[in-house]
């Protein structure tokens, strides 16, 4: 399937250990962080540099091949899905932290790096990198400017658009370009800010310049027991309301609990309706006084029992529950889906009733794990694949969760991305319109849709060839009523 | 295309809903009819001037509080709605979006336009442009074509975000009609110290603030004295504690609140909006380097005879400059700056132009860009000429 020349073209670009060839080697990169969709690569590229990428991509684009950037394949929307026709292009061998400018609080890495390495090696200036996704450990850079990710402190900090200053990209033609700039506001268009969340689609990210932040003074972490889930998004309305600004604040459901309980025993209430963990940081003076705020807020919204971290270790346990809680579900259940939906923060009530009804229809379980500060919800959809119907039931009941936040005024991806999973779920989202005009920025940056071909927008190939059931109302058509 | 004769003034269409405004924008594209976009004008002599157009779309009718939601801190406005006014009615709520462009009190500056030229102030140290605030966006593009992107919840991650691209875009890419913005509670207190500094001990205090976990929203270097906002209910702690920071002079600084801090920031902005037969200057360095370049600044205007006066918003490393006397020496002192900045002309004195580039050499991505541009706008429709005219593939 792979045009002759492209394996010997490849060999001679990046060396004999550039390229990874043999079946059984490839196949190890065949999925991402989402299992159910795999695809063995036509063939595997290991560039250490920017030249060798801009040289491979350059050789794909002589012999029209499709490429497919990957990080270290932790993405949860099948972003990094690999093409039997297509070249992979894995970045983990450029791992180099360029440099750390402290007294700017700037660093240049390469796309390979992980997160957590970054804020490890700005540590000694007093320094980290705000986004945290929970896979923080593994996560690549340039996976995450792909994703545009977020984590657990993005209600306060933001996502990786906001703390990524340039970025330098190899296009699908082999070119090399810098977007942004390390000093503000460059002249012009900010294409850094288009391809930051571009899952790949524009190019492929080869050298970031990131914006470092002077670590927190103080913090102070809690968890609230609630007696449903409505009551802890009360309270969080109401914290938020209060003009208190959580670092984080997460939630768990009963079901939940007792996942990260059976897996971490990091100290969650079993049985209890919500769990809600709350914190704040900042300088040393006003914590308390934030603090002493949102327990009276709880207090007030019917919390039942609070419990404050006294110590490092016991706010480290706390986290380590709910970073554990997608893997914990695995002992409830021997396969689950994750949806990322997202919802304004005060559907929080209606939408869980509903996933709730939606679920008993299914008779499937579902456990709730989300960012509740930015009503990012991560329903967990439990089923049973060797149990006949139970994937496919499962499939629909995800993929219905994610319309219902969409009718409820939000978005079918907070932080996983689009990818192969919800291109066809776009259409519930965005109008043609919308989406044709999508398109022509991408072809703009890939004239010939050689970059990560069938992610992010819905083509017939994936959905068929009239994607999705979106239909615009005719006064919407007419530009006289909207629907975002 | 048309050629905009030079001498009829252009028509008008003032747009009071989306489909009014995809017709204003569709009816001469057949014909390649040249249009200015313009919410309040204000920024109308930033950068290169538009060519002469055949139609100006203006924003001011679409200018409805469309929805505000206190509880989930969003709202959307009509991009021709003016800041000043979107702000009183979010005050209302205990809110306000948390822009504060050096446009005064006043002033027309809509929404959509300080968008559109990604005008930003001192705070946006804390709370990031109005291009990171907008989350969601709806725009009219020369085709007609009508096209959302983000959405109204803060956390979106679906579809490219072409909020990014249209922030900043001057207008080059088509008509922002609506714009879904995060809001913030309104700080329950505020101070901000004043210390005496030139511009290397300023540098010098800001960077020590930045270092230190205090958290300032806004440090700003302006007429020989370094300003320092704090924000929130611990923001008279943090002040305190900021003066051991800043050494021996900070311990004798002023700390002012209310009427006094809001005119002392009001003078700020002074610095970047336009005054009769004198230039107005962005410069951007990196924050450390806002000391040398003062100096550099200086130098070169001193040995051309030409009047300056500087300021800077230190930690982001941008700059403002008022420039004064001849404009082929103003023209010398932008064109010598560039060799160690990014230099961008807002308000120039008349003639300036003749002398020097409003915006300096195209970006290593020009190239893209104008793919881009052209990907939005095949005809060249939108404000024709209003950053490099070359984005549209012409020879203009």
């Amino acid at each position: 399937m792979l045009p002759s020349g492209l394996a010997d073209a490849l060999r001679a670009a990046l060396g004999r250990d550039g390229v990874v060839e043999a079946e059984a080697q490839r196949r190890t990169y065949e999925m991402d962080g989402l299992t159910g969709y795999r695809e063995t690569p036509g063939l595997v590229v290991l560039p250490r540099s920017t030249a060798e990428v801009a040289e491979a991509v350059r050789i794909c684009a002589r012999l029209g091949v499709p490429i497919v950037p990957r990080g270290s394949g932790t993405g949860l929307s099948g972003g990094a899905l690999p093409r039997r026709d297509g070249v992979l292009f894995a970045l983990s061998r450029m791992r180099r932290i360029l440099s750390i400018d402290p007294v700017n609080q700037r660093a240049v890495v390469e796309p390979g790096v992980t997160n957590l390495a970054v804020s490890q090696a700005a540590a000694p200036h007093g320094l980290y990198y705000a986004p945290d996704p929970s896979s923080q450990q593994i996560c690549s850079i340039g996976g995450n400017v792909a994703e545009n990710s977020g984590g657990a402190h993005c209600l306060k900090y933001g996502f990786t658009t906001h703390h990524v200053l340039a970025v330098e990209v190899v296009l699908g033609d082999g070119s090399v370009v810098d977007l942004g700039d390390a000093v503000l506001d460059p002249p012009g268009y900010d294409l850094r800010g288009v391809f930051v969340g571009s899952e790949g689609t524009l190019g492929i990210c080869t050298k970031a310049v990131l914006r470092l932040l002077r670590v927190p003074e103080g913090t102070r972490t809690l968890v609230a027991d609630f007696p449903s889930p409505t009551a802890a998004g009360d309270a969080v309305t109401a914290v938020i309301g209060a003009g208190i600004v959580p670092a984080a604040v997460e939630m768990l459901d009963t079901l939940a609990i007792e996942a990260c309980e059976a897996a971490t025993g990091a100290g969650y209430t079993r049985g209890c309706g919500a769990a809600l963990v709350v914190e704040v940081d900042g300088p040393e003076d006003g914590l308390d006084a934030e603090l002493e705020a949102i327990l009276a807020i709880c207090r007030d919204r019917g919390c039942e029992k609070i419990r404050v971290a006294q110590d490092g270790a016991e706010r480290a346990a706390i986290w380590r529950g709910r970073t554990a809680a997608f893997a914990a579900v695995g002992r409830l259940s021997p396969d689950y889906y994750v949806q990322d939906g997202v919802i304004p923060r005060t559907e929080l009530g209606a939408v869980l009733a509903r996933i709730a009804e939606l679920a008993a229809e299914a008779g499937l379980r579902v456990a709730n794990v989300f960012h509740a500060g930015d009503g990012n919800l991560h329903p967990l959809v439990l089923y049973d694949a060797g149990v006949e119907g139970e994937a496919e039931r499962g499939e629909t009941l995800a993929t219905r969760i994610a319309e219902l936040c969409v009718e409820h005024g939000g978005s079918i991806t907070g932080e996983h991305g689009v990818g192969v999973d919800k291109a066809c779920s776009m259409p519930k989202m965005f109008s043609e319109e919308d989406l044709a005009v999508m398109e022509r920025v991408r072809r703009a940056f890939d004239p010939d849709g050689r970059c990560n071909p069938d992610k992010l927008l819905p083509t017939p190939r994936l959905c068929g060839e009239r994607p999705g059931p979106y239909r615009p109302h005719p006064l919407e058509a007419a530009g006289l009523i909207e629907r975002l | 295309m048309s050629s905009a004769a030079a001498a009829a003034p252009p028509a008008r269409s003032r747009p009071t809903t989306l489909a009014e405004a995809r017709e204003a924008m569709r009816a001469g594209e057949g014909t390649g009819e040249l249009l200015d976009l313009r919410g309040g004008g204000t920024k109308a002599g930033w950068g290169r001037p538009t060519d002469p157009v055949d139609r100006v779309v203006e924003t001011s009718g679409l200018d409805a509080l469309v929805h505000h939601d206190p509880a989930d801190m969003t709202a959307t406005v009509g991009a021709g709605m003016a800041l000043a006014r979107l702000q009183r009615l979010l005050g209302e709520r205990g809110q306000w979006l948390a822009v504060d462009p050096p446009t005064g009190p006043g002033a027309s500056a809509t929404v959509g336009g300080v968008f559109s030229a990604h005008d930003a102030g001192p705070r946006r140290l804390a709370y990031g442009s109005l291009r990171e605030l907008v989350i969601g966006m709806t725009v009219v593009l020369a085709d007609g074509s009508v096209a959302r992107s983000g959405g109204r919840v803060i956390k979106n991650v679906a579809g490219y975000d072409l909020c990014k691209l249209f922030g900043g875009s001057m207008g080059t890419l088509g008509l922002v009609a609506e714009l879904t913005v995060r809001v913030h509670p309104l700080p329950v207190a505020s101070v901000t110290l004043v210390v005496p500094a030139e511009a290397r001990e300023a540098t010098r205090a800001a960077i020590a603030l930045a270092a230190s976990p205090l958290g300032p929203t806004a440090v700003d270097h302006d007429q020989g004295e370094l300003l320092v906002r704090f924000e929130g209910a611990g923001a008279s702690r943090l002040a305190e504690r900021a003066r051991g920071v800043l050494g021996p002079e900070g311990q004798r600084s002023a700390a002012l609140e209310a009427q006094a801090e809001d005119d002392r920031w009001a003078h700020v902005a002074q610095g970047e909006q336009a005054l009769e037969g004198t230039t107005t200057v962005r410069a951007a360095t990196l924050p450390a380097d806002y000391g040398a370049f003062a100096e550099r600044v200086r130098r070169e205007a001193g040995e051309r005879g030409v009047g300056v006066e500087l300021g800077s918003h230190v930690l982001l490393g941008l700059h403002r400059l008022r420039l004064r006397g001849p404009v082929a020496g103003q023209g010398e002192v932008i064109a010598e700056l560039r060799k160690s900045a990014s230099v961008t002309v807002r308000h120039p004195a008349p003639g300036l132009l003749e002398h020097v580039d409003a915006l300096g050499p195209p970006p290593a991505s020009f190239a893209l860009m104008g793919r881009v541009k052209r990907a939005l706008d095949p005809k060249g429709r939108c404000c024709p000429g209003r950053l490099w005219g070359q984005l549209a593939g012409g020879a203009r």
